[in-house]
């Protein structure tokens, strides 16, 4: 489902002395299948933007365009619930959602919510736990006893058990450790290359921004400052440096390498082996004298 | 959603700068002696206390509207009542039973503006003073009654904590609120039964985050071995001064004065 953002501004508690623009006049298209990942510090306006694509927010002006939906600012509740069901949001720390007896209610709580039979919710549950990797025997566990990580899983399979087809993650691996990292993210390329899901997500994880997505958008200050492909945005070191912007490890290193060398290492590369293959080649080339 | 826990306005004023204490004194004191006034008179004298009190707290009055604004209906509703059904004095107007006399007019006046006065005397001070100096001087009032085992301490401290943790609650309830709106939850439209039922997975998310918080906090507050009241020193200490002192004997001078101009 393709998603076109037009001119799109948010004000927080317009007229009033507490007054603050979040979003300011952006423009985006984000094509249907697309892994984007948005990185900007903190207070940059990417929450905001990704409460919009499901109607959270209503933009102050401009149009947020979901398939053929259109948010605008006088957009009914109404149609929000369609939209909704199309676009499955992933909050922070998405675990504290949780409330039913078992894991299996609660999973079936947002799709009986948009409409579905029981048991079709049921069996969108199952399938939903196999897909987060967890074992059919906690479904009838409670969400209560089990671990953070776990916790984690079973509030995502809640949200895929709704069928979007817009997966929103607001920083869907804080907290977690770099095993439970590892595997949450597999679980989301999975989902983007196989179940063609089009995944927007928000992370402060420069690895992961350039790693899984194939686009990155940098907001400042409620601005879009750009949205590329990772090995363009990640080559301007110097402007990420400026919005207080890190860069991936395996491009620090290299920075580190250049300094110690003199010698201009960076490049964009994000893959552990693929810069070591790249160092090597380099220091070959230097040996032969080329 | 932003709301303003306590209405403290700060301020370099000498009213903000009074001690806590005997602010909350002067304020129940005075909130008794309105009720010793009946005439005019006295009424008058009572009215020129509390504009001088709002004077010198130099609190913009669009702040004490602020405040009032939730008790005013109260107020024109006891005006109203009293306006009708208190028969004495001449008939200024009547139709049936229903009369308007000049008793009942002057008598709904005064309790009016009794309540009025007891409105804005207690707006002055939380307007003046943060809710944090409020539980601070209640504990140092109410520290006697230590002395019949009330647990004044911890009471004063179940008070300030929740007081801090009311806008986090507001903020987790609001997160709560659009995770399960994103699952279809609707909060806001809908058959009022449904809606009803929509308060529960919010309510249970809260309470046990509200619950894992408290554990959170007392494990801190022993890891920084928080004992209890005993032998704890506090960071910021009241000062009684000159205009404590005067303030009180200012009040309490009040009720002969009044006394006498009762009629």
């Amino acid at each position: 489902m393709d998603i076109i953002i037009k001119n799109l501004t948010h004000v927080y508690q317009p007229n009033s002395p507490f007054e603050r623009i979040a979003l300011q006049d952006i423009n985006v298209s984000i094509a249907s299948g697309t892994f984007l990942t948005i990185i900007g510090h903190t207070g940059s306006g990417k929450s905001s933007l990704l409460q919009h694509l499901n109607g959270l927010l209503k933009p102050t002006r401009g149009e947020v365009i979901v398939g053929n939906t259109v948010l605008a600012s006088g957009s009914k509740t109404k149609d929000l619930k369609a939209l909704r069901q199309k676009v499955g949001m992933v909050f922070q720390y998405p675990e504290h959602q949780l409330f039913e007896e078992t894991v299996e209610k609660d999973i079936m709580f947002g799709p009986i919510n948009f409409g579905v039979s029981t048991d079709e919710a049921r069996r969108r549950a199952h399938k939903a736990v196999e897909l987060v990797h967890l074992p059919k025997t906690i479904l009838e566990k409670s969400p209560f006893d089990l671990s953070g990580g776990q916790m984690r899983r079973v509030a995502i399979a809640g949200i895929l058990a709704i069928e979007p087809e817009v997966l929103i993650l607001d920083e869907p691996t804080a907290g977690l450790d770099p095993r439970g990292h590892r595997e949450i993210m597999d679980l989301f390329v999975h989902l983007n290359k196989r179940e063609g899901l089009t995944t927007i997500m928000v992370t402060h994880n420069m690895d992961d921004a350039a790693l899984y997505s194939d686009e990155v958008m940098v907001m400042d200050r409620g601005h879009l400052v750009v949205k590329d492909r990772p090995e363009v945005v990640f080559q301007d070191v110097d402007r990420l440096n400026q919005l207080g912007l890190d860069i991936p490890q395996t491009m620090r290193f290299l920075q580190l390498l250049s300094a110690k060398a003199e010698k201009d290492f960076v490049t964009p590369l994000f893959g552990i082996d693929e810069t070591a293959d790249y160092i090597a080649e380099r220091l070959k080339k230097e040996w032969d004298g080329v | 959603m932003n709301i303003i826990i306590g209405q403290y306005v700060p301020g370099q004023s000498v009213i903000h700068r009074m001690d806590p204490r005997s602010k909350l004194i002067a304020v129940f004191a005075f909130v008794i002696i309105v009720f010793i006034a009946n005439s005019w008179l006295s009424y008058a004298v009572l009215a020129a206390v509390t504009c001088a009190a709002i004077l010198l707290s130099q609190v913009q009055l669009r702040f004490i509207y602020r405040g009032l604004r939730p008790i005013l209906f109260v107020i024109i509703l006891t005006f109203l009542l009293n306006a009708f059904f208190t028969r004495s004095g001449h008939e200024l107007f009547g139709y049936g039973w229903f009369q308007l006399t000049t008793g009942g007019l002057r008598q709904a006046a005064l309790i009016s503006i009794r309540l009025l006065m007891i409105v804005i005397s207690t707006t002055l001070l939380t307007l003046t003073t943060t809710p944090i100096d409020i539980t601070d001087g209640l504990e140092s009032l109410l520290g006697p009654l230590k002395k019949i085992r009330f647990p004044v301490h911890e009471f004063a401290l179940m008070m300030s904590i929740s007081l801090r943790f009311i806008p986090t609650l507001m903020e987790e309830t609001e997160k709560i609120m659009k995770a399960q709106a994103a699952r279809g939850v609707e909060f806001s439209s809908g058959p009022l039964l449904q809606r009803i039922k929509a308060i529960l997975p919010l309510l249970i998310p809260l309470f046990i985050s509200a619950f894992r918080r408290a554990e959170d906090l007392a494990m801190a507050m022993e890891a920084r071995g928080y004992r209890g009241d005993e032998g704890r020193t506090k960071l910021r200490v009241f000062h009684w001064g000159l205009r404590d002192t005067s303030l009180l004997i200012l009040i309490f001078l009040l009720i002969p004065v009044l006394w006498l101009l009762r009629s």
